[in-house]
């Protein structure tokens, strides 16, 4: 068993390497080529919650551009025998903050379409959009290509996201995944998605505790003060949080849609916890733009509202545990 | 007993400048810091439009340019104001506190040149205080006065200075004392921020590349003319700063303006926002109100020579902590942050993008919370 845990803590060390080695030499956003080429969807096949966990939390501490969360998605519909091949690089339509889907889907299986690409969009990629049907239930649907040249940049959002937006566009649709097969999709965006999220609050604790050991005030480090200490550890307990429940959320059981909203709305508080308390024990220094906070603190506000807000994610959990009639326990609630 | 309802006086005050925004201010105007030069054009415009009605330094004796007005219309003037996004720009602060400190320590001579030009809006002043080892720790400062025939020579570095950009003057703390002298050894300077032995270097920071700055002076000349109050008496002039402060910005306007506007900007969108959400909206709001209600006090406490530091402080917690509350909930409410707030329609959508970015900035500048609530607990334990 301790053999076990060793070899296990080696392989996520190796795989934090690797990674941190690929985000380190890729200042312009990770692509599908680069997963490819990292071995990503290999490991994710082993180990899907090292993959996606250790390639989450890099990309997040980086606030760096990347396909991470297309590859989670099109890797985990894969896996499941959805009509979809990971070789192949693919883009997913995202639903813009706060509107149920990325396009509308209409009984004559045309769709008119309003989304956001993430990581931007290469000539030749396959499409996934997640849309609304006709009957304003949530769809996953595979689309013709679409011309990079169709995508609009995002004025005033963060660019290093390198989001694009396609709109107003009827688009062919290909086909359209099973229900279930939707259902996944979302749940595995959102995943990836918390993970970058709590890379991000890890990155703001590290930039806040580096500063507050460096910074003196009245002749002592200000992180000698409790109120300084006080906002540090929590934000730790926000991650833990954030963490733990994620962890959890990889045993597939009737309960893992729940935990996953839990986990993706943990990430979120998170991530804004720790870009208030980052800011305010950084003083006036965390608000420059050369601070490293900056891009954190964008990359936070960009994704806080996407693939559903605090609220939203809220009502949702709530619809949840009505349907069920019972408190469930989260699942994973017990493994180690 | 407070009375809380508006005199007509102040009423009228408000309708006329609700016109005068409506006339001279933008739609889309957001503050005057912003990339767009003409928002700075539009601020210092605006303010010689007040200056020439006597709306500018409203409370100010007439002899002084002002209007001689009571502090309760000075008090619907910053409201209407901050609601507006500051259309007088940084020009607030030579209102707020420079103005009225100088009334308090300033000899005849020095009131006569700097008041009127304050008080007609056309001459802009920024603060001196922080360095880069002083910034809590205020009385760290290292900045040098050195004596020579007439006047000081200054040496040293200001940081996160304010408008120093764009300001003709500046509101200096240096050293008079001895290195370790600390609040026994701090001179108040009046600096003519026009001289080549001064360099602003701009620090483009989350607040606007136009806002925040480090400031070198290499020997730069203050006569003696300029000298405010008496040398190595400045910390105590430097309390009254931070009372005026405190008190100077009605932020609570601004965050009733937003939460009121939420529901019509959405329009159907509104009703269909998680419960939750219209939950904590209603909260906000109530907040807000309670915040003016205690900013009311403290203006009442004030007027009458009564105010309680405590009180002032209380407010000033009170106030900051409102303005993130309600950026958290706006921010929630409005969702498609950064998608297209460039997009001058979305008007609502930019207000409250902005406004997040200030109110993380409100527990820091000018003071941080931590060091307000330290200042507020000590009077209470009897610590001083
Ligand atoms: C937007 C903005 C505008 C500004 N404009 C001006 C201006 O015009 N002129 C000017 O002079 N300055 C200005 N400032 C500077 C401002 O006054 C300082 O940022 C502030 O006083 C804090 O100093 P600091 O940035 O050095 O932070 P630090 O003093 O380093 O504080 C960092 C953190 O440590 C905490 N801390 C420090 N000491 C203690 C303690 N003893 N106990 C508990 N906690 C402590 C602080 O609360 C804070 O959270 C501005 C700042 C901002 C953000």
């Amino acid at each position: 068993m301790a053999e076990l845990v060793d070899e296990m803590e080696e392989l996520a060390e190796a795989v934090s390497e690797s990674t941190r080695a690929l985000v380190a030499q890729s200042p312009e956003g990770v692509g599908w080529k680069a997963l490819l080429e990292l071995g990503w969807f290999e490991l994710a096949g082993e180990d899907p919650r090292l993959a996606t966990g250790v390639l989450g939390e890099e990309l997040g501490r980086a606030a760096l551009a990347s396909r991470a969360l297309d590859a989670a998605v099109v890797h985990a519909l894969e896996q499941a025998g959805a009509p979809v091949v990971a070789e192949q690089s693919h883009a997913v339509l995202y639903p813009l903050p706060s509107s149920p889907g990325a396009g509308q889907l209409f009984a004559d299986g045309s769709a008119e379409l309003d989304g956001l690409f993430l990581g931007g969009v290469e000539p030749g990629d396959k499409i996934l959009a997640f849309v609304t049907d006709p009957a304003g239930q949530p769809a996953v649907v595979r689309l013709a290509p679409v011309e990079p040249s169709e995508v609009a940049g995002l004025d005033g959002a963060d660019a290093r996201v390198r989001a694009g937006r396609l709109t107003g566009r009827s688009a062919a649709v290909l086909d359209r995944l099973a229900p279930e097969h939707a259902r996944l999709a979302l749940r595995t965006a959102r995943r990836a998605l918390a993970y970058q999220l709590v890379g991000a609050a890890e990155e703001c604790l590290r930039i806040a505790v580096t500063h507050v050991s460096e910074r003196h005030q009245f002749g002592r480090p200000i992180g000698s003060y409790q109120a300084v200490k006080h906002r540090l550890a929590d934000v730790r307990v926000a991650i833990a949080a954030a963490r733990s429940v994620l962890a959890g959320s990889w045993d597939e059981s009737d309960q893992t849609e729940l935990t996953v909203l839990v986990a993706t709305s943990l990430a979120k508080k998170a991530v804004q916890t720790a870009v208030a308390h980052g800011l305010q024990v950084c003083g006036g220094m965390g608000f420059t733009e050369e601070f490293p906070l900056a891009p954190l603190v964008r990359r936070a506000q960009f994704f806080a509202p996407f693939l559903g807000s605090a609220a939203e994610l809220g009502m949702e959990t709530a619809r949840l545990l009505k349907a069920c009639g019972t408190a469930p326990r989260i699942s994973g609630f017990g493994t180690p | 007993m407070l009375d809380y309802a508006e005199a007509d006086e102040v009423q009228v005050l408000r309708h006329r400048l609700r016109a005068l925004v409506e006339e001279h201010i933008p739609k889309s105007y957001l503050g005057a810091f912003t990339d767009n030069p003409n928002d700075l054009e539009i601020a210092q415009r605006f303010s010689r439009i007040l200056g020439e009605q006597r709306l500018f330094a409203l409370t100010w004796p007439e002899s002084f340019g002002g209007g001689g007005a009571s502090s309760w219309e000075q008090t619907a003037l910053r409201e209407e104001m901050w609601a507006a996004h500051e259309p007088r720009g940084a020009q607030y602060m030579g209102l707020n506190w420079i103005g009225p400190v100088l009334m308090r320590y300033g000899n005849e001579d020095q009131q006569q040149r700097h008041l009127p030009p304050i008080a007609a809006g056309d001459v802009l002043w920024c603060q001196g205080f922080s360095e880069p080892e002083a910034g809590s720790d205020l009385p760290a400062l290292r900045t040098k006065a050195v004596r020579e025939e007439g006047g000081w020579r200054i040496h040293g570095q200001k940081v996160w200075t304010s408008y120093a950009e764009m300001a003709r003057w500046c509101f200096l703390l240096a050293r008079t004392g001895t290195p370790e002298s600390r609040k026994d050894g701090i001179t108040v300077f009046l600096v003519d921020m026009e001289q080549a032995e001064i360099e602003v270097r701009p620090i483009p920071s989350m607040l606007g590349r136009h806002h925040i700055n480090e400031v070198y002076f290499t020997g730069a000349w203050v006569p003696d003319r300029d000298v405010l109050g008496g040398i190595n008496e400045g910390w105590k002039i430097v309390n009254d700063v931070l009372a005026f402060e405190r008190i100077g910005i009605a932020r609570y306007a601004r965050c009733d303006k937003l939460l009121s506007w939420a529901p019509r900007a959405l329009g159907e969108a509104w009703a269909d926002l998680p419960q939750g959400l219209h939950q904590r909206w209603a909260k906000a709001l109530v907040h807000s109100r309670s915040v003016r209600l205690l900013a009311y006090k403290v203006v009442a406490a004030q007027d009458q020579g009564l105010l309680d530091p405590a009180d002032a402080a209380a407010y000033r917690i009170a106030v900051t902590l409102l303005d993130q509350e309600v950026a958290e909930v706006l921010m929630d409410i409005v969702g498609g942050w950064g998608l297209g707030t460039e997009d001058t329609e979305r008007i609502f959508e930019r207000a409250v993008e902005d406004h997040w970015r200030y109110a993380q900035a409100s527990t820091v500048a000018s003071g941080t919370l931590e060091m307000q609530r330290l200042a507020l607990a000590n009077r209470l334990v009897g610590k001083r």
